[in-house]
């Protein structure tokens, strides 16, 4: 399907680019190579900045307004985002709780969900939440817990510059899809060079 | 060493501390590939236009970098000595 003479948006390649970076151009404006080098820069960027920062770097919890920026490259952003929360990332909750396995909804509900220290490892318990109503919830809930022996995070959080690249590199990648998606929107505003 | 054995690509942060400063280029070079396939007008021209654009960012930020270190190392103490 290509550009109708006259019209000035696309509507559906603004959003098939914004589905994966590129598809607008590949798929619904027909030009494969120009989606195909799209792809190749913003992934490059997104996955280059995961290689040098690791997971941490795609965080919408502790780095929300740098997420803003990655967002832009659509729902691998967000892919990478919940498997970064829920795989790497615990509940700080006192080892009381973690042993009884049973705590209020009020109680549950200020356990703040965070990267591991060096020294802790995850674990995941059966915790039952007394809900206001009185009825009682069973969870499968990740928590941390000192490490044992040869134990560790699933993953070590990126700190300093090798942090600060990654994320930079992924929002980078975010901001150029925004170019790509505008110009798949509007694919008639490219001009030739003088 | 267990964090070398450790490490996991995607996942853990890589080890590039003291070299950090050369990942300025494959980002350049992935800025630069993203930004040309939408901007040029003759693909025919793409592969020239992104080196080019490539060249341009990696000297360009260099040429700031060392620019900012003549300001903050030499003309700034020349021109605002610290008191002894």
């Amino acid at each position: 399907m290509t550009q109708k003479p006259g019209s000035s948006i696309h509507f559906v390649a603004g959003l098939i680019a914004l589905a994966f970076p590129g598809a607008g151009h590949f798929f619904v404006l027909g030009e494969r190579q120009r989606g195909f080098f799209a792809a190749v820069g913003v992934l490059g960027l997104f996955f280059g900045g995961l290689l040098v920062g690791g997971i941490s770097v795609v965080d919408r919890e502790e780095d929300k307004y740098w997420f803003l920026g990655q967002a832009l490259i659509g729902p691998i952003a967000f892919g990478v985002n919940t498997i970064h929360q829920n795989s790497y990332k615990a509940y700080e909750v006192p080892p009381e709780i973690i042993e009884f396995q049973k705590v209020d909804a009020k109680v549950a509900n200020s356990f703040v969900r965070r990267s591991l220290h060096p020294d802790e490892e995850l674990k995941v318990v059966e915790m039952t939440i007394l809900q206001p109503t009185g009825a009682e919830v069973t969870t499968r809930m990740p928590v941390a817990v000192p490490a044992g022996p040869g134990g560790g995070p699933p993953a070590y959080q990126s700190i300093g510059r090798m942090n600060e690249l990654g994320m930079l590199s992924s929002t980078l990648g975010g901001m150029l899809n925004f170019i790509i998606i505008l110009d798949a929107l509007f694919p008639t505003r490219r001009r030739k060079q003088a | 060493m267990s964090l070398v054995l450790a490490y996991t690509p995607f996942i853990d942060a890589m080890n590039l501390d003291r070299v950090w400063y050369l990942i300025l280029i494959p980002m350049c070079f992935f800025i630069a590939v993203g930004y040309k396939s939408v901007r040029t007008y003759d693909m025919k021209d793409y592969m020239k236009q992104v080196f080019q654009f490539t060249g341009m960012m990696v000297i360009g930020i260099a040429a700031l970098g060392a620019g900012f270190y003549v300001l903050i190392s030499v003309l700034l103490p020349m021109f605002a000595p610290m008191a002894e």
